[in-house]
């Protein structure tokens, strides 16, 4: 009996231990940074230097570094024209995408002032219609440069002189973006020695573009014209995206105008996004995805996304896997509130794994200046991963869960799927909305993966799980983000 | 039968038991006089500026007045228009945003009895009309387009008043900040010293849209065009006003403040060699070199040109410094004759529209733009 006593004394001693390594779920820090007199700080780029300081280009053509250190900024440019994208070479030299080039922004006599600009891109077109920004670079790791470049809008005009070759057939009867002049549309390869290649079409607004540890490109596209609800694209050589106008470009290009070709046809020519932000619920307008690497304080989201978001309070949070050599998956809201303004514009993370946010709005709904936030004492509570398995999908979760009993995590979950139309008009509503019966559920030992089966997986829908009154062990934390919404592209 | 009697029964008939109705017909008839200028609508036309505002900011009618509004959505993206009760606006914003996925299905409108009247979601260039009788309760009612996120900036305030006041626009706290204030005293625009020589790379009239613009001085300016790599014009006077360019969401160009005085309008003013074929002109860029000046680099064919712009010394103009370092034919200088306007190298005026010079002379060349004497 004492035996007994003394070995379940020391049992409970251990699980009480074990209990306690489990840290609270914590809440983000956001800090705002105090911008320069005299600036707009509508934030169109942003980066880190490898001296540390931050990097950031404004609108209206300055390019200025911050030092965290002693809050200080320091100018490094000026005169470019809206300046949205911008990629650190060194301390002394960055590459810039701005409206009219790609250029290489050089400090080469030491006093802290650019004082080379040198043209290495420009050979697309320019109509002069506000709407036609450009983004990027993103390198990788073989030295390619990708570029991306806005369509023009019919909320604007084409200017009596343009740039580059005229296509009037690159512009439909109806309202909507179009690409009259080179590339409008297009996502464009750069190699190292020199060659430029169009690389995809099809993009509305891509304003945001990243590429993996593995070089695949994504980049994200706003709702609008052609576009149900803002997506995040898995781009490969040759791909189509969806906004017809951008085709007159391709290279032998003879079928005219592309807005009147059949919408089945441009359908089935369309390369579907890798996960959608369900419009409404999730983003409204997603900027830049920047991927989680080797954060200490976000290492349960290792090789993910955090994507900004211009219309809320929030950046979004990307979970992709690979089915059937298709690259899809979820998206979740991953920080609300908490301080953070709206204009979630650009992203990146600092050594110490904070990550900096750069606002603007621009005559759209956004804020501006910088924010920086830290997830030192984040411990999150959340889906980690949302997987497709043959029977329905398969949620991993950061922390073990509290309940136990089958009955009570079904209570917890409810799910839904919907898809949207594919169409000229601006935005889609849910179509197609049902609820989804979870046939059963298996939860594993750890409580830490739950195997949903349904009664069918259907590609082509989103499925949106809302988890509710979901405790981790012991009931020290609830989960927060509580909507997962999971694209089926491909199906197992 | 006694007529008389019988029509006397009839009124005290009327009268008495209809006296009521009688009342009614008369008072009707009376109020219908006194409010017929309200039958004829009265318009309100409102669209939509960049920066998420409806362009009208305040309007007024009176109560009980029939109120047609047009509204006409002039913006790239989805709009409407809800007209709500007083002090309601931020509950029904709230409400639409808890629509959550329904709302585009419902046009953002929440059933809730604060909405009084509401458009559907309007599509860029399009428009809907509202048409109502103002509320007889005088106040202050708000209008607000529900679009996700938009409530908070994009709304407007309609007075219902029978004596047509509203407050001083400065201290209107109906309407948004943004509409509150009269134009803004010239403030600072750049956390830099602008002190010249500056420059934008902007959109601007009479250039490609891939347009560099460079302050010179305090009283003179040029335009170079990276998009065909050639100066196309200076002007005198101020520099630009970029108002409407840094409003955002809407074409615009930067706003000469002076006077063009002369214009490039030749396609291919700088030849080299005899071939009269086009060479591939493209731009290489810029420095910026001593005294803050921007040296561009282009190239025609094989060549590489270099040319700074600088204002002359006594008298207005620019003085345009070519480097050609690689130069082993001769160079051909083109411009544009232009009243009041002379070209001089080393100091002669040249005749003519164009200056030839030898590999050796236009290694490294100058010509003054000014305007005659």
């Amino acid at each position: 009996m004492k035996k007994l006593v003394f070995f379940s004394v020391i049992v409970s001693l251990i699980s009480a231990s074990c209990e306690q390594d489990i840290p609270k779920q914590g809440v983000p820090i956001v800090e705002d940074i105090v911008m320069p007199e005299g600036l707009t700080a509508e934030v169109a780029a942003l980066d880190v230097l490898p001296d540390g300081r931050l990097i950031v280009a404004f609108m209206r053509g300055e390019v200025m570094k911050y030092d965290a250190v002693t809050s200080e900024w320091e100018m490094f440019a000026n005169g470019l024209h809206e300046p949205l994208g911008l990629h650190v070479v060194n301390d002394d030299e960055i590459l810039v995408m701005q409206l009219p080039e790609l250029t290489r922004v050089k400090d080469t006599d030491g006093d802290g002032l650019a004082d080379h600009y040198e043209t290495v891109y420009d050979g697309f077109g320019m109509t002069g219609n506000y709407h036609e920004f450009t983004y990027g670079p993103v390198k990788d790791s073989k030295d390619n440069l990708y570029i991306a470049l806005n369509a023009a809008s019919s909320g604007g005009g084409i200017a009596p002189e343009v740039r580059g070759e005229m296509r009037p057939e690159g512009k439909g009867a109806a309202r909507a973006m179009f690409s009259v002049v080179p590339y409008r549309g297009w996502v464009i390869k750069l190699t190292p020695d020199g060659e430029v290649i169009p690389f995809a079409s099809g993009f509305r607004s891509p304003n945001g573009l990243v590429l993996d540890r593995k070089d695949r490109l994504y980049v994200t596209d706003n709702q609008g014209d052609w576009v149900a609800s803002s997506p995040l694209y898995h781009v490969v050589k040759d791909g189509f995206y969806g906004q017809p106008g951008s085709l007159v470009w391709r290279e032998g290009w003879s079928l005219g105008n592309p807005f009147e070709i059949s919408v089945d046809t441009l359908d089935s020519w369309r390369d579907k996004p890798a996960v959608i932000f369900p419009h409404d619920i999730i983003a409204n307008s997603p900027t830049q995805p920047v991927e989680v690497i080797k954060n200490k304080a976000l290492k349960e989201f290792e090789g993910q996304f955090i994507v900004g978001e211009m219309n809320r309070e929030r950046l979004v949070r990307v979970m992709l896997e690979k089915v059937n050599g298709t690259v899809q998956g979820a998206v979740t809201p991953f920080l609300d509130g908490h301080g953070l303004r709206k204009g979630n514009n650009r992203l990146a993370f600092a050594a110490d794994g904070s990550l900096w946010v750069g606002q603007t709005d621009h005559g759209w709904l956004g804020d501006r200046g910088v924010q920086r936030v830290s997830f030192d004492n984040l411990h999150p509570f959340e889906v980690k991963k949302m997987e497709l398995t043959k029977e329905g999908f398969d949620l991993t979760f950061t922390k073990p869960l509290s309940q136990q009993e089958k009955e009570a995590v079904l209570a917890a979950i409810s799910l839904k799927k919907y898809n949207y139309h594919y169409h000229a008009k601006y935005g889609s509503p849910q179509i197609n909305l049902s609820e989804v019966p979870i046939n059963d559920l298996k939860i594993h030992r750890n409580r830490k993966r739950l195997a949903l089966t349904l009664p069918s997986i259907e590609k082509g829908f989103v499925y949106e799980l809302t988890l509710d009154s979901l405790f981790s062990k012991n009931q020290t934390d609830t989960m927060i983000n509580k909507i997962v919404a999971y694209t089926v592209k491909e199906t197992k | 039968m006694n007529i008389i009697a019988t029509f006397r029964d009839v009124i005290t008939c009327l009268t008495r038991q209809s006296s009521r109705v009688y009342l009614l017909v008369s008072v009707t008839f009376f109020v219908h006089l006194s409010t017929y200028a309200a039958v004829n609508p009265t318009e309100i036309k409102i669209g939509v500026n960049p920066g998420l505002q409806y362009d009208v900011p305040r309007f007024q009618v009176k109560p009980g007045q029939k109120v047609k509004i047009i509204f006409s959505n002039t913006d790239d993206m989805d709009h409407n228009l809800l007209i709500v009760s007083p002090g309601a606006r931020k509950k029904v914003v709230e409400a639409a945003a808890a629509l959550g996925a329904d709302g585009i299905r419902k046009n953002y409108t929440p059933a809730i009895s604060e909405v009084l009247w509401s458009t559907p979601i309007v599509h860029g260039a399009q428009s809907s009309e509202l048409v109502f009788t103002a509320p007889s309760v005088e106040g202050v009612y708000p209008y607000v387009c529900t679009l996700p996120g938009h409530g908070n900036i994009m709304y407007g305030a309609m007075y219902v008043t029978s004596s047509g006041e509203m407050p001083p626009i400065e201290e209107d706290m109906h309407i948004p900040e943004v509409r509150r204030t009269r134009s803004p005293a010239r403030k600072i625009h750049h956390p830099y010293d602008l002190t010249p020589p500056y420059y934008y790379r902007t959109y601007i009239e009479g250039a490609s849209p891939a347009a560099i613009i460079v302050r010179l001085s305090d009283h003179l300016s040029y335009c170079w065009d990276a998009g065909v790599s050639r100066f196309r014009f200076a002007w005198h006077g101020g520099f630009v006003d970029n108002t409407e360019i840094w409003r955002g969401h809407r074409d615009a160009k930067a706003e000469i403040l002076g006077e063009v005085f002369y214009r490039e309008l030749k396609n291919q003013p700088i030849r080299i060699g005899h071939n009269s074929d086009a060479s591939k002109v493209q731009f290489k860029g810029y420095k910026i070199i001593d005294g803050g000046y921007l040296e561009f680099h282009y190239k025609i064919g094989d060549n590489d040109v270099f040319e700074t712009i600088k204002e002359v010394k006594g008298g207005i103009g620019v003085v345009r410094i070519f480097r050609v370092p690689k130069l082993d034919k001769n160079i051909f200088f083109h411009f544009t004759k232009t009243d009041g306007v002379e070209h001089s190298y080393k100091g002669a005026k040249i005749q003519g529209d164009f200056l030839e010079l030898s590999p050796k002379e236009g290694a490294e060349f100058m010509i003054e733009v000014k305007l005659s004497d």
